[in-house]
């Protein structure tokens, strides 16, 4: 029999099939924790044998716990309780602001806010649990459990996430939310003025702009055999709604009466399905887990297109534009982890993970135009005809080999070391070539390019055409990371310990202007326990990093330069790729410090005092000065908690963070093929820099207290100051986009800053055991400002805005609840 | 070294180490929960309520389980007769055991799964016990027998610079109750060293963003290396989790060059260009760079090179 019941629980795992776990069970904003609607602390703590109130092992307080509440014998064995939570709730203020609404939705009305049952069953370990929250709105959640202890353990949760991008979008189009978009009544595509369009924005109303992402979650647990966990999930998660996405045609800043870009909604109608198994097994000797993850995107809109509402695109009238939405794709991960237990109190582990990312969607003809633009005629590029294959054929492959080894011959000292290896390896290779004209390119923006500047900047390869260098070839960024790391601990008397660890690390990249980049670092750390009314967290890293040298020239293979007949735009060839001292940070010389520190303090016996701090500094190419040069921050944090008695407990935090980002850059004219700073084509002169600088600043605290046994009250209040300076210099008006103007800018931006405080209470007053009466009251209030932002209209010259901004808020929020529990004895 | 001779001596070292024995003392006397629960009826009250309770009473699956008390503590025969922490396994600041000795017991089931990289990550080397997050003693949290309410809060307490990120005008919705620190991270160990729930950042990223995946025909090369180039993964300052402003974030890698008959917008942006100023730029206004370059993640479109379309 028994052993029946473990086929049958087999089974049932291996039929169930596959997803990652819900590692914490959803909730909402405003039961964001635990989410029980009855927590009375117990007046006897954990024990009754001390007074001394308990700590962790590194000093922290444990709260008082909930008294343990009754459950009532519903038959057969099962006890059962169960508590709602329903009342009515008002808003008022800014509530249509998209910050105060992002992830939750906050509205007047009925709310059945919470709902939790519990059933159990001692003798057999059989349990279920249930619990809801905002129910019927696009935050509810739902949390199902179903047990029997021991054996199986099934878990189930549902999850709305609203994310609210604007409540105040302006949107030229009709069609919002939908693959295509229209232009309103009367308009005809690449023919109206900027007059035309400013008066058709100004007759629109507000649209949101929103995605609703609903996510189930559905894991089942077997513990086949006592050592032998089997575990199966599967997953899905839908969106729905629209996003603001960019669509250019032609630089504005190269014409005002050419160029233009437009920002409108791009459709979101797509669904991720996960599914996953694993077997783990924990054995004395060794333990392993061998597991199959997938994931499989799959998006109902392949594409948006939308109408271009401009006149005058120079040689030619763009009417149309295509933009490709997220393809499908599926990914694959087998992976193994194993670790072996040997003498001397020795371990080996190790892992094998191997994935794969395919993507193989229909591509869309190069361009949805038609027009001719000098002597390429987009008639022959706006079909699938044009493409040299039907579909993407992606694909990345990644291995990851990890191996670890920790020792312990002699109980003061462990030694360990590690090799950790990953192969990335990308085989998509496409290749712009379009058979029915046997030419190499693409179409640049539908036209709207080469229709400003001229045939030569269509995208099309001309070997006649001195400089017609494109794009072609799909590059595969893999390549392959080596970690190799050594470390040790020594057990110091009195509770203390020290621990350093070296680390070398190479990065070999296939295609990249830094092919290889060697990084090494040193951590040491030390932990103290020494004093009894004090825990002490101390490391310290630095790490160093350099590489092979910068050649740009390693993108030419994937440019219409590296094929027969191109001819360079200068005599000594192409206009550089980019300025050879700037790479991005990851490929850049490295010198960096990273110092934490972490003080717990038991202040008394009933109060905690937490510090925290950090300090990182990272400076950037030590050969140069372009691209990023610093990347700093510093930070601070203390807490004290106190907890006095089962009926009021308190806490105050202060948060403090700075940060600092220094970037050089040249502005380069293009004469001859030379990339070097203070070459002729990026003359010293012309070089600027900026310091980006900010700070977070945040307070508050909370309180809860219970005056009387049937009153509780529970507060909090958060504030947070967050600060951006950027600052800009430069010697020469050239470094400028704009070196024709004659005043000086200043120099720096406006301040981009926000500001908000939080204030949260609620009131429980209990009527009867059974009964009682919840009430909420939230106050926010939040300022913003943000120069990105700031006067932004839906129309400036060619360029068509949602309109969108942060705005300052503030909103108020009451709500009363009727609690009632029941099956609690009461 | 020939073969055989490794095999056999992979055969003597695979016997049972002294971390994986009883790190109780074997010899010492069981005494039965029963005679726990005399002296300790408000620990029992409260344990009675957890999943270990309902596993170690009900269905008890191995001899360690049914010693239910003392399957945790170890044998409480020396405790009975000199009832102090030092005579029994205790998991709190008095404990006389050190956190590695305290999470022994705990190891004793919970070896496999999430747990099997738990001996050298960064919390087990920095001698955090199992008891310093979790509180087996009590239903404090929904899941997991945290020692506070729930997985955030008990990251927070030693963690406070994250719970201010996620407080930032852009975030993740963990406040919101939406996702939690235990979505992304595994705090008991993994191959990775900010403790991930995945081979490395961006598989984990793409694991709730998968429309961000591909792989595309047109990749942006520090896109497909790690998405924390341009993003924080808790909060910032600025919009989408950017790490700084826009477009600095861009010309921290890009320093395009104006071409003899045109000119793509370079040179350093400054308060003339913002949308009130004399001459509005792209680049500074509303998306940034992504108000042309909207595919910034990678484009599937055959005229896609530049992130356009």
């Amino acid at each position: 029999m028994a052993l029946l019941r473990h086929k049958l629980l087999l089974l049932v795992a291996v039929a169930i099939g596959a997803l990652p776990a819900a590692a914490e069970p959803p909730r909402d904003s405003l039961h964001p924790g635990n989410a029980e609607v009855y927590e009375i602390p117990d007046p006897n703590g954990l024990s009754l044998l001390t007074d001394t109130r308990r700590r962790s092992p590194s000093g922290l307080l444990y709260p008082y716990p909930s008294a343990p509440y009754p459950m009532s014998d519903l038959g057969d064995g099962w006890l059962g309780r169960g508590a709602l939570e329903a009342g009515y709730f008002w808003i008022s203020g800014d509530t249509r602001e998209t910050r105060f609404t992002r992830y939750v939705e906050r509205k007047n009305g009925p709310l059945l806010d919470l709902l939790d049952l519990e059933l159990w069953r001692p003798e057999s370990g059989d349990y279920l649990m249930l619990r809801s929250g905002s129910v019927g709105r696009h935050d509810q959640f739902y949390d199902l459990e179903a047990d029997r202890a021991g054996w199986l353990r099934f878990r189930g949760s549902f999850s709305g996430v609203p994310h609210n991008y604007a409540s105040d979008a302006v949107s030229l189009f009709d069609g919002v939310g939908n693959d295509r978009l229209t232009l309103p009544a009367g308009f005809v595509p690449g023919a109206s003025t900027e007059a035309d369009v400013a008066a058709a924005l100004a007759a629109r109303g507000d649209d949101d702009v929103d995605v609703q992402r609903n996510r189930t979650q559905l894991a089942l647990r077997v513990r086949a055999l006592p050592q032998l966990d089997l575990t199966a999930q599967y997953g899905l998660e839908e969106r729905r709604g629209e996003i603001p996405t960019g669509v250019g045609f032609a630089f504005p800043e190269l014409s005002t009466s050419l160029g233009q870009t437009l920002e409108v909604t791009s459709p979101v109608d797509d669904r991720t399905q996960t599914a996953g198994a694993s077997l783990s097994w924990g054995g004395d000797v060794t333990q392993w887990n061998l597991a199959y993850n997938g994931s499989f995107y799959r998006n109902r809109d392949s594409s948006l297109s939308l109408a271009q509402p401009y006149e005058q695109f120079g040689l030619a009238s763009i009417t149309d534009a295509r933009l490709a939405l997220a393809p499908d794709n599926d990914w694959h991960n087998v992976r193994a982890d194993a670790a072996l237990n040997l003498p001397l109190r020795s371990r080996i582990t190790g892992v094998v993970s191997w994935s794969r990312s395919t993507q193989d969607q229909d591509l869309l003809p190069p361009t949805i135009s038609d027009v001719t633009i000098g002597t390429i005629d987009l008639a022959n590029w706006n079909t699938p005809a044009a493409l040299s294959t039907g579909s993407a054929h992606a694909r990345v492959d990644q291995l990851l080999l990890d191996f670890d080894l920790h020792t312990n011959p002699w109980r003061p000292l462990r030694l360990r070391g590690g090799l950790r290896y990953t192969d990335r390896d990308t085989h998509t290779d496409y290749q712009a070539l379009n058979p029915l004209t046997g030419e190499y390119g693409y179409v640049v923006e539908d036209g709207g390019f080469g229709a400003s500047l001229g045939p030569d900047y269509v995208g099309v390869y001309q070997p006649t055409v001195p400089g017609s260098n494109w794009r072609y070839r799909s590059q595969p960024f893999g390549g392959t990371q080596l970690t190799v790391d050594a470390g040790a601990t020594l057990t110091l008397p009195r509770r203390n310990s020290f621990d350093v660890l070296l680390r070398h690390e190479h990065i070999d990249r296939d295609v990249s202007e830094r092919d290889e980049t060697t990084q090494q670092s040193v951590t040491l750390s030390a932990n103290s326990r020494a004093f009894s009314f004090a825990t002490a967290r101390f490391s310290y890293q630095y790490l160093t990093r350099d590489g092979s040298d910068i050649d740009y020239g390693v993108y030419a293979d994937y440019e219409t330069q590296s094929l027969p007949g191109f001819v360079p735009q200068f005599p000594d060839g192409e206009p550089p790729h980019n300025l050879n001292q700037m790479v991005r940070p990851s490929l850049a010389d490295l010198e960096g410090q990273v110092w934490n520190g972490r003080l717990i303090f038991a202040v008394g016996d009933r109060s905690d005092l937490s510090l925290t701090g950090r300090l990182r500094s990272n400076s950037y190419g030590t050969s140069s000065q372009f691209g990023l040069r610093s990347d700093r921050s510093r930070g601070f944090e203390a807490e004290w908690s106190v907890q006095p008695s089962p009926v009021l407990a308190a806490s105050l935090f202060v948060s403090l963070e700075s940060h600092s980002r220094r970037m050089g850059s040249i502005r380069g004219f293009a004469s001859s093929s030379d990339g070097n700073a203070g070459g002729p084509n990026y003359p010293l002169a012309y070089q600027w820099s900026t310091n980006a600088s900010g700070d977070a600043v945040g307070w508050g605290g909370s309180l809860t207290v219970q005056p009387l046994h049937w009153l509780e009250l529970d507060t909090r209040y958060t504030f947070l100051v967050t600060r951006e300076d950027d600052r800009i210099a430069f010697t020469d008006l050239s470094a400028l986009a704009n070196p024709d103007f004659v005043t000086p800018p200043p120099g720096h931006f406006p301040e981009l800053r926000s500001r908000d405080h939080a204030l949260e209470t609620s009131v429980r007053v209990a009527l009867q055991k059974a009964v009682g009466l919840k009430l909420y009251y939230r106050y926010w209030r939040s300022q913003i400002e943000d120069y990105h932002q700031t006067g932004l209209p839906t129309e400036i010259g060619r360029r068509v805005y949602l309109g969108h901004q942060d705005r300052d808020y503030s909103a108020s929020f009451f709500g009363a609840t009727v609690q009632v529990s029941f099956g609690s004895g009461q | 070294m020939t073969l055989g001779a490794a095999g056999a001596l992979l055969l003597a070292c695979a016997l049972p180490s002294a971390e994986s024995q009883d790190p109780a003392t074997p010899a010492a006397e069981y005494v039965g929960d029963a005679l726990c629960r005399s002296c300790h009826s408000v620990e029992a009250s409260h344990w009675d309520r957890t999943v270990h309770a309902r596993a170690f009473a009900a269905n008890p699956r191995t001899e360690l389980e049914r010693r239910t008390c003392e399957s945790c503590h170890g044998p409480g025969g020396e405790h009975v007769k000199q009832p102090t922490t030092a005579t029994i396994v205790s998991f709190t600041r008095a404990s006389a055991q050190d956190p590695s000795q305290m999470n022994a017991m705990c190891i004793q089931c919970h070896r496999s799964g999430p747990l099997l990289f738990w001996i050298g990550s960064t919390h087990e080397v920095r001698e955090l016990a199992c008891s310093d997050c979790h509180n087996p003693m009590a239903q404090t949290s929904g899941q997991s027998l945290l020692r506070l309410e729930n997985a955030n809060q008990t990251c927070f307490s030693c963690h406070p610079a994250q719970r201010a990120e996620f407080g930032k005008r852009s975030h993740m919705p963990l406040l919101e109750g939406k996702i939690s620190c235990v979505d992304c991270h595994n705090p008991h160990g993994s191959s990775t060293d900010p403790l991930l729930r995945g081979d490395d950042v961006n598989q984990l990223c793409t694991s709730c963003h998968a429309e961000k995946r591909g792989p595309f025909l047109w990749e942006h090369a520090p896109v497909r290396e790690s998405c924390l180039h341009c993003h924080k993964p808790h909060g910032s300052n600025h919009e989408k989790l950017l790490v700084t402003s826009l477009p600095l974030l861009c010309q921290e890698c890009h320093s395009p060059i104006d071409y003899p008959n045109f000119s793509h917008p370079a040179g350093m942006t400054t308060a003339q260009n913002m949308p009130t100023g004399s001459a509005p730029d792209d680049r500074l206004m509303n998306r940034g760079c992504m108000n042309c370059h909207g595919q910034i993640h990678g484009s599937n479109h055959p005229s896609g090179p530049r992130f356009h379309r």
